[in-house]
This record gives structure tokens, sequence and C-alpha cells, in this order.
């Protein structure tokens, strides 16, 4: 887990880091905000807004990866209430995705 | 983008990065006041900020505190399932309810903790009784290379706490380790140290629940909430090193206070001083 974190926090500095250099260069809003659809179609294009969309959505993604990997872990320790606790977390995750949608 | 405003967005994101790992809180109360009143955003796009600042400071310290074993990633799941719930229903009832309310309600109870921290000193012992179940853990002291060893008791009011601390979080864009940490500390037995390490790890799974509303409805403002999240990195690597040479007594008088200025701030806040 450990290393899924350090390795998750410095992709995600990275490509956000890259993304605020090409702001800057570009001189674009900072205040934009992308739709999941426009970054896709905004990353193929190395548009500086889907660069800095992309490098949030690593970033914000690290925390679900770790419960997930936590799951894992409480699987092959068979410790089942712990397991229970971790769907529970992603059962409110992917509430909060359907109400914000 | 100007390179003045990047900077700008940098530095505040550090500030708040280094306090919250070092206090094992978000940062939010400062990102939030921060990106209203210093660059004037709107509170729904402030809120979004901070929250990813949260996963930010979390992110970054949390690798450090799972690296020496000072966060119990057990207690941690058994509380954060309630606390996300919180923060879910929370953020899907906040545009609903009046926020100068619910600033003053925060702001008293932030006041409220502050006091009761200071007044009752920090639990170094165990807990004379066990209730509610318990989760046991334990660390090797940074400072003198004991082992500490301790059982997190009343998971119960621990659980009803973080609810709490989740509901605060998703209304307000903050990480709720202001709750979470003196209520592991003093009604759980949890040491400081791990309490505080624990915190970080939970404030982030929180915050990206509200985060996770926010980027489905497509309201992060993506330049500035990656312009605060890299300095909130960087601060709160800083942070988390710093907290091992603390003394966590200096560490919770710091934090009580850091508790009297949020809520001065919500209070004022929610009488119109503060926009």
């Amino acid at each position: 887990m450990n290393r899924l974190l350090r390795y998750g926090t410095l992709i995600s500095a990275a490509t956000m880091a890259l993304g605020l250099v090409l702001t800057i260069i570009t001189g674009i809003d900072p205040g934009m905000v992308l739709s999941p659809t426009d970054l896709f179609i905004g990353l193929a294009a190395m548009n500086p807004e889907a660069v800095l969309s992309l490098g949030v959505l690593i970033l914000i993604a690290i925390p679900l990866l770790r419960v997930i990997s936590l799951g894992a872990l409480f699987i092959k320790t068979q410790e089942w209430g712990f397991v229970l606790a971790v769907m529970m977390v992603l059962g409110a995750l992917c509430l909060a995705i359907t109400l914000g949608a | 983008m100007a390179l003045d405003l990047l900077l700008m967005l940098i530095i505040i994101g550090m500030v708040a990065g280094m306090l919250g790992a070092l206090l094992g809180i978000g940062g939010g109360m400062l990102i939030v006041p921060a990106m209203t009143l210093v660059l004037g955003l709107t509170m729904q796009e402030a809120v979004a900020v901070s929250l990813v600042g949260i996963v930010a400071t979390s992110s970054g310290a949390t690798s450090h505190y799972v690296g020496v074993g000072l966060c119990n990633v057990r207690l941690a799941m058994v509380l954060e399932g309630v606390a996300t719930l919180g923060s879910v229903m929370a953020a899907t009832a906040a545009v609903l309810l009046d926020q100068s309310v619910l600033a003053a309600v925060f702001g008293l109870v932030m006041v409220y903790m502050a006091i009761y921290m200071v007044r009752r000193p920090e639990r170094l012992s165990p807990p004379a009784t066990v209730g509610g179940g318990h989760i046991t853990g334990g660390y090797r002291d940074p400072v003198n290379g004991c082992l500490v060893e301790y059982q997190a008791t009343h998971i119960g009011k621990g659980a009803v706490a973080s609810f709490i601390a989740g509901n605060m979080s998703g209304l307000l864009g903050m990480g709720g380790g202001s709750v979470k940490v003196p209520v592991m500390n003093i009604i759980m037995g949890v040491p400081m140290r791990a309490a505080v390490g624990t915190s970080n790890l939970m404030v982030g799974v929180t915050a990206l629940a509200g985060a996770l509303v926010y980027y489905a409805g497509e309201l992060i403002p993506a330049g500035i909430a990656a312009g605060v999240a890299v300095g909130v990195l960087l601060g709160s690597m800083t942070g988390a090193r710093l907290s091992g040479k603390m003394d966590p007594r200096g560490l919770r008088t710091y934090f009580s206070l850091l508790l009297v200025a949020i809520g001065i701030m919500m209070l004022l806040k929610a009488v119109g001083v503060l926009s």
C-alpha cells in the first residue's frame, strides 16, 4: 500500500506540474472545468486543461485504490469484519458518484 | 494562468499541507477561507478545491505514517465506513440547509472541543474499562524508540463521532480530522501520534467522497485545484517528517489553538463578518 501511495502521488504531482507549466505558457483560465468526456478528447489533443484534469483525477483516485488494496489485504488475511467495513466505504463512494452525477 | 497566481496557490497549499500533516487534519479550514477571501472564489468552488487539497494532504502524509507504523488501517476502515456515508449524506443535504446556521453550530462545536482538550490531559495510558469492542495497534515511538502498544476502545462512540465528522466534511469542505483526532485520543484511548497518523488516512477517504460528488457534477476548477494540490503535497511531506520530532503534548496545544481559530472564523462567517 505504501508503494501505491508513493508512486500514485508522484505520478499525479508530475502530471499536475506539467499541466500547470502548460497553462502558464498558453495563458488559459485556471478556473476552467472539464467534464469526464471532454477530458479524454482533450488528452488526445494534449490540451493543458486535459492534462491538469487528469492530474487531479489521478490524485483523487489514490484514496480509492488505497481502500481497494486494503480490502484485498483483509480478504487475504480472512479478516471478514474488516472486509465488510471496506465494502461499506466503497458503497458510500459509489453513492457519491451517483448523487453527484 | 499568471505566474504570481500559481505561486500564491502553491504557498497556500504548502501552509495548509504542512499544518494538516502535523495535526492530523486535512487543511481545509485554511484552504476554504483562503480561496473565498483572497481569491474570491464561490463557496462551492472553494469547497471543491479544498477537498482535492485534503486528498493531497492525506496522500502526501499517509505514505510516511504507514511506513513508520503510525497509521492503524483496521481502525481507519471501521470508522471510515460511517464517516464516508456521513460525508455523502451531508453534501447532499447541504443545498437544502442554511449555511450560516451550519457555520454557527460548527464554530461552537470547535470552540467547545478546544476547551475540552485543554482541560483534559492527553490520554497516555490505556483506558480503565474496555467497552464497545476494541482494535489493537502498535508502533515504535519515533522520539525514544520504545514500542507503544494500545487498544482502541469504545468503537461505537468512535463511529458516531466519525459520522458527525463526515457530516462536517461534506458540508464545509473539511477533512473532519479536527473531530476524529480528539475522539480517538480522549474517548478511544489511541495515543496521539497514532490518532494523528490514522486520521491522516481517514480524512483522505472522507474528502474523496465529497470530491467525487463535485467531480461528477463538473464543479472542480482544475487549474486552481492542481496549484493548491501541488503545494499541499510539498507541505504535507515536510509536515509528516517534522511530526516525529515533536512532543505530543506540544502538538495537542497547537491543535487546540487551531480549533479555537476555526471556531471563531466560523462564528464570524455565521454572523456575516466574514463573507
